[in-house]
């Protein structure tokens, strides 16, 4: 995410100093607050304060993530994206820590909690760059780690009186899926004859498994931050859809073309090798990583984004938030319908 | 041919050079990634706009022949015009795909026409990666 000029955070004020008093049990002074790009569906807001005494007396770099006007099919709300975000990082997942949140609608209107703003860049235009095939830099290393933080968020398993609010898919994961994303296609006008024939294909070759695991659910290039050098990995960011599923889901989704921003022959998210990836995962999980499934849930990933790209397209066209950005996300589907009729030519065979 | 000219495609086109040889130089930053965006959206419209020109003459291996092609024995109503006509079977081919109601036979139809309806979606939205895509096939 990137600092970018911005309007006043509405509502900021006086009822959100006296929040963080509440929060850091001292008198707080706000020195900063600017809105970060980078959150399509969210609002996230850089906020600086310093807290006066106690044992975090000083300066406090801030992010507080509060809901988009228009909100969008099966994100979590703030409440249960702020208990995953408390159980990854009760685990040593590397993500920012969580502070604290406020359901109050005095405050800010909306929901919203603040975690600790981490340093580095999240950009997947600018990090595929550095690995891209005239780079010498080797992106081995960065994936390796991601596979590890993600086999460490894969050891969580239902039930956990922490993560009560997220609910158990009532069939197997790939099942539930397809149903629910036909159901989001029910709410588009135009109709999809490439994501239906997928889904009708997605549902005949589902894998049984009935193995859940906490998913992250945007386990991708673009969602996690890396330092000045494009190597350190310091946050793994956005956790609105993370839910019970199938563990090989994040893998399909982090390995999936429309996420190597158009690094396509690093195949771990525009930056490093599968090998590796898969590698590290299976090292510290210490389960086998299944290809071909993988390559199933990478259908899925194509069909899944070009709903979601429809559906940010529906939130333009309804008016309920006019953005050239959305309208373009909107045409972006035939990309992902061609990924879709390769992958299963692919697999077909 | 448009009464008024410059017609509607080359008012797009002439405004779309002006605003990448002449405004975007002068940006960084934000501006610089907004007005990359209009950029793309107006050459996009460009491209939908002559696509559609070119789809009045009739191409047998066209997507839209294809589907036609698909229910050749489909009633068509009087007061149906031709886009309305392929909406109406576009959400029928959803349909049946979902039901996985087309029959064997048809599948190989099917098949021709997700790919190229999809390409020539592909040819406005993004033909770059059509053509990466036909680089690594040939």
């Amino acid at each position: 995410m990137t600092i970018t000029d911005s309007p006043v955070l509405p509502g900021a004020g006086e009822q959100l100093r006296v929040w963080l008093c509440e929060l850091f049990a001292s008198d707080v002074q706000v020195s900063g607050l600017v809105r970060l790009s980078g959150g399509a569906i969210q609002d996230n807001w850089a906020l600086d304060v310093v807290v006066s005494n106690g044992d975090d007396a000083g300066e406090h770099a801030l992010v507080l993530r509060a809901d988009a006007p228009s909100a969008i099919a099966a994100s979590l709300s703030r409440s249960d994206e702020f208990a995953v975000l408390r159980v990854a990082y009760g685990l040593g997942v590397c993500v920012p820590e969580p502070l604290g949140l406020c359901e109050d609608y005095s405050v800010l209107g909306r929901p919203f909690y603040a975690m600790r703003r981490i340093a580095g860049d999240a950009s997947g235009h600018r990090l595929v760059r550095h690995f891209s095939a005239l780079a010498r830099l080797d992106g081995d290393e960065l994936v390796s780690r991601l596979g590890q933080e993600l086999a460490r968020l894969h050891q969580v398993r239902p039930p956990s009186t922490q993560l009560a609010c997220l609910p158990t898919p009532s069939a197997a994961p790939a099942q539930h899926r397809v149903a629910m994303y036909r159901g989001y296609l029910d709410d588009i006008a135009q109709p999809q004859p490439v994501l239906e024939w997928a889904l009708t294909w997605l549902e005949r070759c589902a894998p049984t498994t009935s193995k859940l695991v906490l998913c992250h659910g945007d386990y991708r290039t673009g969602n996690y931050m890396v330092d000045a050098y494009g190597v350190g990995l310091t946050g793994i960011l956005d956790w609105e859809f993370a839910a019970w599923s199938d563990p090989l889901e994040d893998m399909g989704w982090f390995c999936a073309r429309c996420w190597r921003f158009g690094n396509d022959e690093r195949e771990a998210g525009g930056v490093g090798s599968r090998a590796a990836f898969y590698r590290a995962y299976e090292s510290a999980s210490q389960v086998a990583v299944d290809a071909r499934a993988v390559a199933y849930w990478e259908v899925m990933a194509a069909v899944r984004w070009a709903i979601l790209a429809l559906q940010q397209g529906q939130r333009h066209l309804s008016g309920a938030q006019r953005s050239l950005e959305l309208a373009l996300t909107a045409r972006m589907v035939p990309d992902m319908e061609l990924d879709v009729l390769n992958q299963i030519e692919l697999l077909s065979k | 041919m448009s009464i008024e000219q410059p017609d509607a495609l080359a008012l797009l086109d002439i405004a779309h050079e002006t605003l990448v040889a002449q405004v975007l130089p002068q940006l960084d930053g934000d501006a610089r990634y907004q007005v990359l965006m209009i950029a793309n959206a107006m050459a996009m419209a460009a491209r939908e706009l002559t696509s559609r020109l070119h789809e009045r003459a009739a191409n047998p291996a066209s997507a839209a022949q294809l589907l036609q092609r698909l229910y050749e024995h489909a009633p068509v109503p009087d007061d149906e015009d031709s886009a309305m006509t392929l909406l109406r079977l576009r959400r029928r081919l959803a349909c049946d795909l979902r039901n996985d109601a087309v029959g064997g036979d048809q599948q190989h139809l099917v098949l021709r026409f997700l790919r190229t309806d999809t390409q020539a979606r592909l040819a406005v939205s993004n033909p770059r990666r059509l053509s990466r895509q036909a680089e690594c096939a040939s």
